[in-house]
């Protein structure tokens, strides 16, 4: 049951609403315990076995490392235990049959050598996002910056609360858990607000996303047909298809908890207008990025291995190289993590590995960009040196979505080369995109709909709030602005006959 | 936008005026797919219309069912040989929840004595969400049809291309090619294992079965000749659906040699559907079981008198396809005759 299906959007999440406004303030946290266990069953059935293991486990072992008090060593083991466990649960889960096919790969052909079988694997929706919100949660107990909570049921609806089980984003304890449990009735302002949220979720993920799919599924199923000009068209169609999917369902997710009034944190920040690739993911899955700088890159940066480095490097070979080296350090786990965390495929590894060096390059040639500046006199906030950079960024932008959504990592090099042979621009226009899936009235929807989002996320940008700027209008050419979201929802939306409606992206990872 | 500042009477107005908007959508748009029904993406929906524009309180019998049911009941036929009214309800691919909206839309403008129901789409089935994401969408479509025809705004950008809406097959669709089933003869071998039907598809039919006790309407339940859709399993567990229901449940892939089926000139597409050659004997076989439940000949009565000429018009076409097939199979033998002569 996707966020952006009818049965949620209009059974389970109206349901859910009204049993949690006529329910008692203290009994509220319950339903949407129920609820969000409800959603779980439904999603993956007998699979919630391991949300309520991990919700249990993740429970008692905060409340033993709390009255483990000062004994650090029983503390260290415990969250080792705790986090390791989950993490164990995952790599089985998700990295099985991975590790086997990278041995049958290496193995095959040695004499006496057999296959290793691949095993069937279900795997519960989330648990990519639940499991790194439990370990943050451990971790926060573990060096002291949080107190283990002693209701069970506040931690299991912090790691099962319905609207993020599927997409995230990844909470942190201290930032939501409270809000859950709180209790506080559903206002008129909070519904509003919540079903603003969700139609314009909905219009770049039923409008744009759905429709970019299907190009997507041809270009990418089919790569080998395809050369020239048409693989920057699905480097391009797909990074398109992934912002406006996620987002859109994060707007969804976002929406649906504020009705609760819960307060989730953003996922997304206008990443197109990034001017760089450090930049890029500070706007884009800014929840995954913030946990993995909590609990990836400080402890390594903080580690003794770096500090040790760290004296060692400055003595020998002053600053910029220990920066080199720091930087080297506690960015690989972080990117190597950010990799693997998105699937269990060489090119999600490579893709981690790609960010990896664009940031250490970022880095290396930092002296050399103010050098840059200062002898040419070149204003670097200036339109076209902004341009300039955008422009670039949207090149490592694409061709990293590129290697990412490619079937394999050998299939995403084989794009990228066939990229080069035979350019043949004329197939943009030459009705070559029309054979694939997508009619001329699909391209208009899809072209306008990206154009309104640009506009929309070209005014946050710029401050401007469109929704505050719409507040000081009349009535009528607020609820004009209403009707028209409403009615390009229903009248553009890819679905019916001729569209099948596409999985969820990021509920795969 | 803070919505305390608006009065409730502005808010009540703001909700009128969405409903105003979709039923005058709806009512726009709905009259703009009844000019364009020949558009391909409007087909299934022609199929409801057809039943819809049929005279009221004149179908004794009503169809409904997917492809299997289109092309095995012939009710042109069925009329000229008994004079009963069949219409053919069915939908390529259609899913139980649109059997019970055809079944719906039938009995408010008809009173059939009798509802046949082609068993393949109890089989269809994806997750049970899935399913009733398509409930869903359907009921929200009958109440308001803009959800039906929104991508008819595609016809701003690109030229539909529309063909005429047969109006008068009275559902049933000739299938005039021939390919034979060339699968294991006896693809309906003893088991008592039985295909299961997913929870969504048993609560449909669940409601299908009370719909027509309501409406006193006997229920019978068939399955079209088809290795491609059917074996024992599938039988097996039909039969126990009928038993529970008291239904009675013919399985015409057990009567084969009684219906004289010839997979090879009776099937259109490798023994998935039948052609008109196969629908001819299947549609006579259906007529025996019709004939058992007392139902009026009209053949007498005027007001029937549409039904005589388009049965006319249609007995020459059937019986020009017909030959054609038995043509055309006779040269397929021929050559796989000749190919096997040294």
């Amino acid at each position: 049951m996707g966020y952006n299906t009818l049965p949620y959007l209009m059974l389970f999440l109206p349901l859910s609403l009204i049993v949690y406004q006529v329910s008692g303030r203290k009994f509220r946290k319950y339903v949407l315990l129920i609820f969000s266990w409800i959603y779980f069953f439904l999603c993956s059935r007998e699979l919630i076995l391991y949300l309520l293991l991990t919700s249990a486990g993740v429970w008692l072992a905060g409340l033993a490392m709390d009255r483990a008090g000062n004994r650090k060593h029983l503390k260290t083991f415990l969250v080792v235990v705790s986090a390791g466990g989950l993490f164990g649960i995952l790599l089985y889960l998700k990295y099985t049959n991975f590790f086997i096919n990278t041995v049958n790969v290496a193995m095959a052909g040695k004499s006496g050598w057999t296959a290793i079988p691949f095993r069937h694997m279900l795997i519960p929706i989330g648990i990519s996002f639940y499991t790194l919100e439990a370990v943050g949660y451990l971790l926060e107990v573990y060096w002291g910056r949080l107190e283990a909570d002693r209701s069970f049921g506040r931690v299991a609806l912090f790691l099962g609360f319905f609207p993020q089980t599927m997409e995230g984003p990844i909470a942190r304890y201290q930032d939501t858990a409270l809000q859950l449990t709180a209790g506080n009735p559903v206002t008129e302002q909070q519904v509003f607000d919540g079903v603003t949220r969700i139609l314009w979720g909905m219009f770049k993920k039923i409008v744009i996303a759905d429709r970019l799919s299907v190009i997507v599924t041809e270009l990418y199923h089919n790569h080998s047909a395809y050369d020239g000009v048409m693989i920057p068209v699905a480097a391009v169609s797909y990074a398109l298809q992934l912002y406006m999917e996620f987002s859109g369902v994060m707007d969804i997710v976002i929406g649906s908890a504020g009705m609760f009034g819960v307060q989730l944190p953003e996922n997304f920040r206008q990443p197109f207008f990034s001017q760089s690739a450090s930049e890029f993911w500070r706007r884009w899955h800014i929840s995954l990025g913030i946990w993995l700088k909590t609990y990836v890159f400080y402890p390594v940066t903080t580690s003794d291995l770096t500090m040790k480095w760290n004296r060692f490097a400055r003595k020998k070979f002053g600053k910029y190289i220990t920066k080199i080296g720091t930087s080297f350090l506690a960015l690989t786990p972080v990117w190597l993590f950010n990799g693997l965390w998105h699937g269990a495929s060489w090119n999600y590894i490579f893709y981690g590995i790609y960010y990896l060096v664009l940031l250490m390059l970022e880095v290396v040639l930092e002296p050399a960009k103010k050098a840059f500046y200062k002898h040419t006199g070149f204003q670097k906030d200036g339109r076209f040196w902004t341009c300039f950079r955008i422009l670039r960024t949207w090149l490592i932008i694409f061709t990293g979505e590129l290697f990412f959504r490619a079937e394999g990592f050998r299939a995403g090099l084989s794009m990228f080369r066939s990229g080069f042979h035979n350019f043949g621009i004329q197939r943009l226009w030459d009705g070559t995109l029309l054979k694939m899936g997508l009619d001329k009235a699909d391209w208009v929807a899809i072209l306008g709909g990206i154009a309104v989002v640009f506009v929309a996320d070209l005014l946050k940008e710029k401050r401007i709030e469109v929704k505050a700027a719409l507040a000081k209008r009349s009535l009528p050419v607020r609820w004009a602005a209403f009707y028209a979201l409403i009615f390009a929802v229903l009248i553009f939306g890819a679905y019916g006959p001729g569209y099948r409606q596409v999985d969820l992206i990021y509920a795969g990872f | 936008m803070d919505i305390k500042k608006i009065s409730i009477k502005e808010k009540i107005g703001f909700a009128v005026g969405l409903i105003v908007l979709l039923l005058l959508g709806s009512f726009l748009l709905n009259v703009y797919a009844m000019k364009v029904l020949g558009s391909s993406s409007l087909k299934r929906h022609a199929a409801v219309v057809k039943l819809e524009k049929e005279k009221a309180d004149t179908i004794d019998v009503l169809t409904i069912g997917d492809s299997e049911s289109y092309t095995s009941i012939s009710p042109l036929q069925i009329w000229k040989d008994t004079g009963y009214t069949v219409f053919v309800g069915g939908q390529s691919g259609q899913t139980m929840n649109e059997m019970l909206t055809m079944l719906e839309t039938g009995l408010e403008t008809q009173k059939p004595k009798v509802v046949l129901m082609e068993t393949n789409a109890l089989f269809r089935s994806g997750k049970d969400l899935d399913q009733l994401q398509d409930l869903v969408a359907t009921r929200t479509a009958s109440v308001f049809p803009i959800f039906q025809y929104h991508n008819l705004w595609k016809n701003v950008i690109i030229k539909p291309n529309i063909e005429p809406v047969q109006m008068n097959d009275k559902g049933f669709e000739i299938r005039r090619g021939i390919r034979p089933y060339k699968g294991t003869a006896d693809y309906m071998q003893e088991t008592s294992e039985e295909t299961p039907i997913s929870w969504m598809n048993q609560r449909i039919f669940d409601r299908i079965v009370d719909l027509c006790r309501e409406r006193g309407i006997r229920l019978v339940l068939y399955s079209a000749p088809s290795p491609v859709n059917y074996n024992m399993k599938k039988h097996n567990r039909l039969e126990r659906l009928a038993s529970e229901n008291k239904l009675l449940y013919v399985d015409m892939n057990l009567k084969r040699k009684e219906i004289g089926i010839d997979w090879s000139r009776d099937t259109l597409d490798g023994g998935d559907h039948l052609n008109i050659s196969g629908a001819e004997k299947t549609t006579a076989y259906m007529e025996s079981v019709l004939k058992t439940f007392g139902l009026t000949d009209h053949r007498k009565d005027a007001s029937f008198q549409e039904w005589e000429e388009l049965s006319l018009t249609y007995q020459k076409q059937a019986a020009r396809y017909t030959k054609e097939i038995r043509k055309k199979n006779a040269a397929v033998t021929l050559t796989a005759v000749q190919s096997v002569i040294p």
